[in-house]
This record gives C-alpha cells, structure tokens and sequence, in this order.
C-alpha cells in the first residue's frame, strides 16, 4: 500500500534574533488512506508548522514531501495552490470561515474556486450539511452560529470535495469538552463510515485518546509513534 | 456570481468607511455629470442666442468676408432673396444685414462705431437683443425716415447726447470715398453687452445703404431654421442658388464661441481628472486598508487552495462594487436633481443681473439639459478608475503568505 503523505527528512528553520530555531527537525513519516492520527506534543513542539509543511503551505527548507506521490518541492504557489485544493482538505484552530459568506455559501466557496459548474453544488453540498447536521443552518453567517456550529462548516468545507487528507490543526482548542466530544465523534465517523483521512495537531487529551496513530513531538523532532 | 457577492458584503463589513469612499465616488460622478449637464444647457443656449442674434443657422456671406470684413465685401439682395425664398420650407426666418464701420461724432466728442442696417421692423421682434425692455428711451415705431437711429446707452452717454439730438456718421464707401450724413437719435438702447451698448448705431437697412451710397446690395443674410437637423439639406439648397455668395454653418461663422466651448469643455474635463484622481487615491486608500484587515482571512484562502488570481478578482470586485454603488447614486442625485433645473432653473438674477460670455449675453438663470454622452463616459470612467483603484490593493491581498498569515 503507497503512502497518502510521505515525509523525507523534512526540515523547517527559522532565523531569529536569538539563533536559528529548529521549528522541524528531519522528520521521516508517511501517511496512509484511511488513517486517523495526530501529531502530539506540546506548546511549540512544532505540530503546527509540520501541518503547515505536509498541507504544502510552507516549504521544507531540506526534506521533500510527497502528497499522493506528488513532489511539493518544486511546485510553484499555484500548482501548490491547486495540490492543495485537489488533494487536502484543511480544519483550522478558529474556524476561519469567511464571515460575509452564509453557511451553503461558505462550503460552496471550495467547489466555486475548483471550478466546479454551479448548478452541480447544490447536489454535493446539500448531503454534506445532512451528514453534518447544518441543513437547517446554511443560510446563517458564522457570526449566529456557536463554536461547534462553525467548526462543523468547516468541517464540511473541508470534505465536500472529497480530499485524499483532511489536516486538522487544533480543531477542539476553542470548544468547550462536550462540543468537543461531539466533535470528534463525527470526526471519527466520518473517518470510519466515509473513509475521510485525518490528521490532527493536537494537544487535547481526547483527541489524543481517539487516534489510531499518535506522533509524539518534542522540539521539532519526532519522539514517539504509537499505533493502536 | 459568489465573488460579486463577496465583493458587495466585504465592503458592509466597515460600513463607515466604505459609505465614505462610496460618497466621494457618488458626489464626484454627480458633479461631474451635472456640470456637464448645465454645459450643455448653457452651450445650447449660448449657440441659441449666438445663431439668433447673429448669423442664423446658415448664412450668406461674400467669399472674403469671413477673411477681412472689408466694407465692399457685399452680396446681391437678389440672390440672397432667392435663397430665402428656396428655404422657406425650411427656414423660421430670415434677416438682411449691414456692417459699416463709422465714426460717430457730437459736437461734444467722436467715438469710432460699428453701424448695423437691418430690416428693423422685422428684426425688433425676434432678435434676442432688441426685445422691447432694451429701448430704455424713444420708440421702435418710426418709419424709416431717412435721419432715424437707433445708438446704444453707452454711446449717448460718450457722445453727451440724449434723445432727439442730431450726430453724424461719417464713413468711407464702396468706393473708398469719404462722407459723412446727419442722423437724429430715436431710440437709445440697453443690451447689457458692454461693447454693443458702447459702439453700436442701429440703422434701418435702406438708410445703411444710403450712407454707404449703395443699392440693393447687403453683407449678410442670415437664415434661422425651424430644425437644426435641416441644416445640411438646407446648405445644399442654399448652395445651389448662390453664385456671388457662400453659405457658411453657424459654426463657420461664429468661430469664436465654438472655440469658446471648446477651451470650456476642456476646463471641464481637467476639473474631472482631478476630482478623479482624488477620489481614485481614496479608494485605493480604502481597499488597502480593508486587505490589510483581512490579511489571516486571505491566508486562510490561500491555504484552503485559493489562487492568487482569485483572490484579486475578489478585492478587484470589492473596488468594482464599490464604484458601481458611488456610480449608481451618483447618478440617482444628478437625475433628480437635473430634472428639477431643468423645469424650473436656479435663479441667480439676485446676485448677477445678465452673464455676458463673448458677445453673447445669457439670461442669470442656470438651465440644465441631458448630456447622456459625458454622463455615460463620466460613469465608464468611474468604473474603469475603481479597477484600476483595486489593483493595488489586490496585488497585496495576493502577496499574503498563508503560512504567515496564520502563524
């Protein structure tokens, strides 16, 4: 079976008044179809900034990063741009939906900058907000729903397109245990019903529990991988 | 469809600010099209009394006279009564002038003049600058008696004359004879034209061909149409009865206040490059603010697979919107507030009593008409600088890093 996201002695630094920071440091770690794993660790550990590399939002400065057996290391912004749209779907720490656009409009958003035909959208999107409970929300702005409501948009921004890998940085920091919860239950039968991969960066206990895979990260280096 | 609709919401999210640079953008489109409104109005009525009170709409005149005025620079009546005659079906009237040099003198003083034969029993009612309130002294009704005229207040005041009094015109004719005739004043008129009322001698047009000692012979014919539109049939007509003369478009004949519209219509248009370029650095001022705002939102756009180009067509479509809006309003005011000026004018006869431009005096109230044309080239202008606007401000919204932008 070949790797969804394959990671070869990836590196990031960053140049700081104090000295060099090793935000990643020579990291080798592959991703497979169907995983439900988190990078683990704490504060600074540098969870984020790996998210950031496999998602091919950042650039390893040595290493290379495969997404589907496909090189990021030459890619320009727009190839990269289109990687990422084809192949990731991305859950952020604060939702970051776009506020002016409605809930449908939100997830419409990914199908519209695909270039995906319009009158298509309605048929890919409708089953998703289903899936996720938002039927009866989607013609609300971000700002009249709770935190739970909006992590939900973006999760079903994420999957709509049906992505290879959904990155997950954060997703449960800003709610509260039992949202949380919930969270991460649809998460995990999303995971095992409609076979979305994830990737979390996480510190939260349950997520933690929850994943079959946990990287343990501790200054940008990788200290301990266990599969359950 | 979405990015417009973005566009159009992002722009609500500092209503404030974007109603400011909205405002500038709509009071600048309705300046700039109300102004270009009244000009019209006023060109219009400019070239109205200019035509009316001076070469019609076409006009006769000897092949020199346009070059160097000369006094025997004359045309045939007959020929011009044939032209008049062949356009009747065109023309509202038609007027046979004189133009004689002269100098005036009193016993008091001399002062040189420009002396005006016309058909005056005609002309008082339809020349724009011989209605009845001009006559500030005598009447219009003599007869044509051979010593009649008719002299501006100016003149009478310079002259040290007043009604009734006697002067005497001398000129050199066709001939290049000096002679001079006695006239008595009959009527002193006010036109508000400084240079008219200053040296103008009125006379009917037998006794101006009298004092030039010649018959049946005139300097000018002018033709006023029922339609402008008829104009190019009607030179054509003209044309073809003419053999001593030429047929001149008002706008041949009176060079002057085309060339005056003209440097008006360019002063104009460098009011509106301004006005336009001020508001053009508001707006880009506006969206740059608004893309720095929103600098974690572009980076999550960037991240989640949003193209640069997509993300500028975005912020492009937030200027476009927002110049659309400015547009529309604009408009909106300029309409509602042309129709009111255009049925009811703004009276500024408490502050000016005539406006003279040239030698064309305007009534003191401002008119407006509808200059569609500047108003849609004002608009398209408008929107053509808000995309230009936003390409700033979309070239930084497109620089945004996502992974900076989200650290």
């Amino acid at each position: 079976m070949s790797a969804l996201i394959e990671l070869k002695s990836v590196s990031r630094h960053y140049e700081q008044a104090t000295g060099t920071v090793r935000a990643v440091d020579d990291i080798s770690l592959s991703f497979f179809a169907g995983d439900f794993s988190v990078l683990a660790g704490s504060s600074g550990s540098g969870k984020t900034t790996l998210l950031n590399l496999i998602g091919g939002i950042d650039r390893p400065d040595p290493g290379e990063v495969l997404i589907d057996g496909i090189s990021t290391h030459k890619k320009s912004e727009s190839e990269l741009a289109n990687l990422r749209l084809q192949k990731i779907g991305f859950i952020f720490q604060s939702y970051n939906l776009l506020p002016v656009l409605t809930v449908y409009e939100n997830v419409q958003f990914i199908l519209q900058i695909r270039g995906i035909p319009n009158l298509s959208h309605a048929d890919l999107i409708l089953p998703v907000l289903k899936r996720l409970g938002l039927l009866e929300l989607r013609d609300r702005f971000p700002s009249q729903l709770s935190g739970g409501q909006q992590q939900r948009v973006a999760i079903a921004r994420a999957i709509v397109l049906k992505p290879a890998i959904v990155l997950a940085d954060e997703p449960t920091a800003n709610l509260d245990s039992e949202t949380a919860d919930n969270l991460l239950q649809l998460m995990q039968s999303l995971n095992q019903d409609d076979k979305v991969t994830f990737l979390f960066s996480s510190h939260d206990p349950e997520v933690i529990r929850r994943a079959r895979t946990v990287i343990r990260l501790r200054d940008g280096k990788v200290i301990e991988i266990e599969n359950r | 469809m979405l990015y417009f609709r973005l566009g159009f919401r992002n722009l609500w999210r500092n209503p404030l600010r974007s109603l400011i640079s909205m405002a500038g953008i709509a009071g600048s489109v309705f300046l700039c099209c109300y102004l270009a409104n009244i000009k019209i109005a006023s060109y219009q009525s400019m070239i109205d009394m200019g035509v009316e009170g001076g070469p019609g709409h076409l006009v006769l005149y000897h092949p020199k006279w346009l070059i160097d005025r000369e006094v025997h620079d004359l045309i045939p009546i007959d020929e011009a009564l044939k032209v008049t005659e062949a356009l009747k079906p065109f023309s509202k009237r038609s007027s046979h002038r004189l133009y004689i040099p002269a100098l005036a003198q009193s016993p008091r003083n001399s002062e040189g003049v420009m002396v005006i034969g016309m058909e005056l029993q005609k002309e008082i009612l339809n020349h724009p600058l011989l209605q009845q309130k001009v006559l500030i002294a005598g009447t219009w009704d003599f007869l044509e008696g051979k010593q009649d005229a008719l002299i501006g207040s100016g003149l009478a005041k310079k002259l040290g004359l007043g009604l009734g009094k006697k002067f005497v015109l001398m000129v050199q004719d066709k001939q290049n004879e000096i002679h001079s005739q006695l006239f008595r004043i009959q009527g002193i008129i006010e036109t508000g034209l400084k240079d008219m009322d200053r040296n103008t001698v009125i006379l009917p047009l037998k006794n101006a061909q009298s004092l030039l000692k010649i018959k049946d012979q005139i300097h000018e014919t002018a033709i006023l149409l029922n339609s402008i539109d008829d104009l190019q049939e009607a030179i054509k007509i003209a044309q073809s009865h003419t053999h001593h003369s030429l047929v001149y478009p008002w706008d041949e004949a009176i060079p002057q206040l085309v060339t005056m519209i003209n440097l008006d219509k360019i002063n104009g248009i460098v009011l509106a490059v301004f006005l336009f370029l001020i508001v053009g650095i508001g707006t880009v001022n506006s969206l740059c603010m608004s893309v720095m705002e929103r600098t974690r939102e572009f980076g999550v756009m960037r991240a989640i697979g949003t193209r640069q180009e997509k993300i500028s067509l975005m912020v492009v479509m937030e200027g476009l919107v927002l110049s659309l809006l400015g547009i529309v309003i604009g408009l909106i005011f300029c309409t509602l507030l042309s129709l009111y000026t255009q049925k009811y004018g703004i009276d500024l006869s408490s502050q000016l009593k005539n406006i003279e431009i040239g030698n064309i005096l305007l009534k003191p109230i401002i008119y407006t008409g509808w200059n569609f044309k500047a108003m849609g080239l004002i608009s398209f202008s408008m929107l053509i600088l808000g995309l230009f606007g936003s390409l700033y401000p979309a070239i930084l919204a497109n620089r945004v890093s996502p992974s900076e932008a989200m650290r």
